[in-house]
């Protein structure tokens, strides 16, 4: 075989109609897998003016080609969907033990249609497969989901499942495997609420095989070992996880502060990094599926107001809830980011959330009866308990629910959510790194660091360096990073090897994997493909234009390295959009679609 | 002058911080830090040919990589903050 | 003294790697099931361990074969030649630790060989947790167990 299983599973939740569809090897060719793949099935079947919380959207479960091989890290899949918070496609990666499951019992995906009129879970035993009542998961956190699965069908099912704000139309809720493991961005979670899934618990016994096993295992011997011998891909991201970078990211003046207010400097910033993690709170790492980087943090706060347990903080959800809520106290950094892997939320969104909520209370935009109690940046306990509060449905948390941007309009300051298209930005500030600006603006699910990791040049050297302050060159390497990354996301690879591995060992692993004989070239031109389809809907959808909030474009920073910057974005765009053969609105045209020989003939573009 | 120290390095210089009279450039710095530190710290701050700043290791001038600066050549002085930094990444 | 391997649960980051690779060697696809090492989670305990053959020198298995198609290599492994075995599974059962297995696919007896010398698990453990040394060359376990000693007692020694 060729490192597909063969099968895509179609479920009705309306009818109760599970059926098993051979999987379009074409597609699957042009658009590689799980974010590419699930893309185009969703394209070809659903319009992009659906409205994302109803029964007419789809939600996709797509694995990629090297998802449950020995390929470096490829243990990973997308949830695929419009999403409720952006009106993007949403295309979330989530890596942990759940996908290659999924393709051991025989599927590389599923394709959920329509809604149930009660909750049901979907079970899934090799050949095996039932929509099976969940009357008595609803209302469960994701933790006590994925038990009482395991203790219902046995240890060895994987399970993929929605909390509580999921089923509320939390517009950031998450779709979380293994517990830890988030497909987390989007909204998804509420996708699949709206549907009345609440979860998806899988066991396989059978086998995936690649075409050309002793190539495959050459290509795979090559990046493991690579990415073993990188200093960061290798012992880096074992030794201090991803946290380690709020030191950087701070001392380079990077570090969003007080929901982008304060400039990007975090005086207490080292308190919350990696080093502390590991000193205080840091029981031991752990990896995904064949992973070596093993980035994982398996952690515990042992007493105090915030005694709790999990596995984080990772970076983004460090810095949403430290620095971007002016909070030092890391124990109670690390209970937040745990109550959000627990009830299945987004912790970049919630932490910018209650961050821009700061920022209006403390502006007096938002009475304080709205919220409860007297909301300042730099509260431990208000982390906590606004994440809680959202957890649970409760109170000021049902207004957070909807996100930072229906926060600031809904309290008359929509230019205060720091967010592009709806979804907040993450912990690089696009002025002192003139790349992610552009990549924020740019990318085709919203503020998102993942799409185009310019961060990783401009400012970690790694694979080189670009010097941050300028905005020369950078267009050209966004569009090689967003095109390299569609590939690694679509492949079922994690984006994390990109620190240790290249297009060459990517493509190798790809190349003996499926069987081709396509250069290297060829096969990144396909995550330009996946690129340019996610563009088309959400051109299709009606997504607002590319830019950044206007704190981004006008407030100059007020100190560090960027001093006296903002991020420039119109040059870096105008140039963008010709290195990718756009229109200068941002609207890619036919001719360079034929130019290319990318051909659409998805229903997105008939509803044009 | 005001060194800082962060993740893996500090292992080897057991501080966060340390306050040092300000060497003429970074290839001065460099070679000061070898002999306070040792020489297992040296051989993670230099190439392994001892000519250049290693690829493993990333030196702020008050938050500016040298690497976007003068290099090795790159001068300092007392008001400086040089942060001193293994290769990390994440996100 | 030959070779052995040797686990050390606490780097062990349960990421599947000697699963995915021990079921390649044996039969050219990925398969944990069909790999002859298997991690096993607790996860109250915050800690996985990987359990596979331990190539006993007074190995039941191969003292219960009735066909003798289980033997003792040049590598001190215990290895199993299947034109011999009759799949009675009496070594499953007999296999004190549980791990000799039974594939329902290839509907064959199998357990670790060591890879010939060259096993794949701990090629591929990229935490370390699980090694193949020559216990007699790298008192590994001894000598972690006594620096912890060390740092126990090591300061109540005057210098």
């Amino acid at each position: 075989m060729n490192a597909w299983v063969g099968t895509i599973l179609r479920v009705d939740l309306a009818s109760e109609t599970i059926t098993k569809e051979p999987l379009n090897l074409k597609d699957a060719h042009d658009y590689i897998g799980a974010r590419g793949l699930g893309t185009k099935y969703f394209c070809d079947e659903v319009g992009p003016k659906v409205d994302a919380l109803s029964p007419e959207n789809k939600l996709i479960f797509m694995t990629g080609p090297l998802t449950g091989t020995g390929a470096a890290s490829g243990g990973r899949y997308n949830v695929i969907s419009k999403s409720p918070l952006t009106g993007t496609i949403g295309a979330a990666n989530s890596g942990g033990y759940f996908a290659p499951e999924l393709k051991y019992a025989g599927y590389d995906g599923i394709i959920f249609e329509n809604a149930s009129d009660t909750p049901v879970y979907l079970y899934i035993n090799d050949d095996i497969v039932e929509l099976r009542d969940a009357s008595g998961l609803w209302g469960k956190t994701v933790y006590e989901t994925t038990d009482l699965l395991k203790e219902e069908n046995g240890e060895s099912f994987k399970v993929s499942c929605i909390g509580p704000p999921g089923e509320n139309g939390c517009l950031y809720s998450g779709v979380l495997n293994d517990k830890h493991r988030a497909a987390g961005r989007g909204g998804m979670g509420a996708v699949m609420g709206s549907k009345k899934l609440k979860a998806v618990t899988v066991r396989g016994t059978g086998s995936v095989s690649v075409a050309r096993p002793e190539k495959f295992m050459e290509a795979i011997i090559d990046a493991r070992a690579k990415l073993k011998a990188h200093p960061v891909g290798g012992a880096g991201l074992a030794a201090l996880g991803t946290q380690v970078l709020v030191n950087i990211i701070n001392e380079s003046g990077a570090l969003p502060t007080r929901n982008w207010r304060d400039g990007s400097i975090f005086d207490e910033a080292d308190a919350t990094g990696g080093e502390s993690l590991a000193d205080k709170y840091l029981v031991k790492n752990k990896g995904c599926f064949g992973c070596s980087i093993d980035c994982a943090r398996v952690t515990v706060v042992p007493d105090g107001p915030f005694k709790s347990s999990g596995e984080g903080p990772e970076y983004e959800a460090g810095w949403s809830y430290g620095a971007d809520c002016g909070v030092s106290d890391l124990a109670a950094i690390c209970k937040a980011s745990f109550l959000c892997n627990e009830y299945g939320m987004d912790p970049i969104t919630l932490g910018a959330t209650i961050a821009c909520a700061m920022e209006l209370a403390e502006m007096g935009a938002i009475p304080e009866e709205d919220i409860g109690f007297k909301l300042r940046f730099g509260d431990p306990h208000a982390i906590v308990h606004l994440t809680e509060a959202v957890g649970k449905n409760e109170g000021f948390g049902k207004i957070l629910a909807l996100g930072s941007y229906r926060l600031a309009e809904k309290y008359g300051h929509p230019e205060l959510s720091m967010s592009v298209k709806k979804q907040e930005m993450p912990a690089y500030d696009g002025r002192a790194a003139q790349g992610m600006a552009l990549e924020y603006a740019t990318s085709n699910r919203g503020g998102c660091h993942v799409r185009g990791y310019m961060t990783s040049p401009e400012l970690l050297g790694v694979p080189f360096k670009m010097d941050p302050l300028v905005t020369e060159g950078k267009a050209a390497t966004l569009k090689i990073f967003q095109d390299l990354t569609a590939l690694i996301d679509s492949a079922g690879i994690c984006l994390f090897t990109t620190f240790g591995l290249g297009l060459p060992e990517i493509a190798a692993q790809y190349r003996e994997a499926v069987g081709t004989d396509e250069t290297d070239e060829e096969i990144l031109f396909k995550g330009e493909r996946v690129w340019n389809l996610e563009k088309h809907f959400n051109i299709a959808a009606g997504v607002e234009k590319d830019t950044l909030p206007p704190r981004l474009l006008r407030e100059k920073l007020p100190s560090g390295p960027a001093a006296g910057r903002v991020a420039e974005l119109g040059v870096m765009l105008a140039e963008y959009y010709e290195l990718r053969g756009w229109d200068k609105d941002g609207v890619p045209t036919t001719e360079k679609d034929g130019a290319t020989g990318i051909k659409y003939e998805a229903k997105v573009l008939c509803d044009v | 002058m005001k060194l800082k120290f962060f993740a893996t390095y500090r292992d080897f210089t057991r501080c966060k911080e340390a306050d040092v009279t300000a060497p003429p450039d970074v290839w001065a710095l460099l070679q000061h830090l070898k002999g306070q530190y040792g020489d297992a710290f040296g051989d993670k701050l230099l190439t392994s040919d001892g000519t250049d700043i290693g690829c493993e290791t990333i030196i702020l001038i008050n938050g500016r990589n040298a690497g976007h600066l003068n290099g090795k050549d790159t001068p300092l002085s007392e008001a400086d903050v040089v942060s001193i930094f293994p290769v990390v990444a994440g996100g | 003294m030959s070779k052995q391997l040797v686990v050390n649960p606490d780097k062990c980051a349960s990421c599947r790697t000697c699963e995915l690779m021990c079921s390649f060697e044996r039969a050219k696809v990925f398969n944990p099931r069909l790999s002859a090492v298997t991690v096993i989670d607790y996860e109250e305990a915050l800690t996985s361990v990987p359990v596979m053959c331990m190539q006993c020198e007074e190995a039941s298995c191969l003292k219960v074969c009735p066909v003798g198609a289980i033997s003792k290599d040049g590598n001190g492994a215990v290895v199993m030649n299947n034109d011999k075995c009759i799949v009675c599974k009496m070594c499953v059962s007999a296999c004190p630790l549980g791990n000799i297995s039974f594939s329902p696919i290839s509907r064959r007896v199998f357990k670790c060989d060591l890879c010939g010398g060259d096993p794949k698990c701990a090629r591929f453990c990229s935490p370390g947790a699980i090694q193949f040394v020559d216990p007699t060359e790298s008192p590994g376990r001894k000598k972690a167990v006594a620096e912890r000693f060390k740092d126990v007692f090591g300061e109540e020694v005057p210098s």
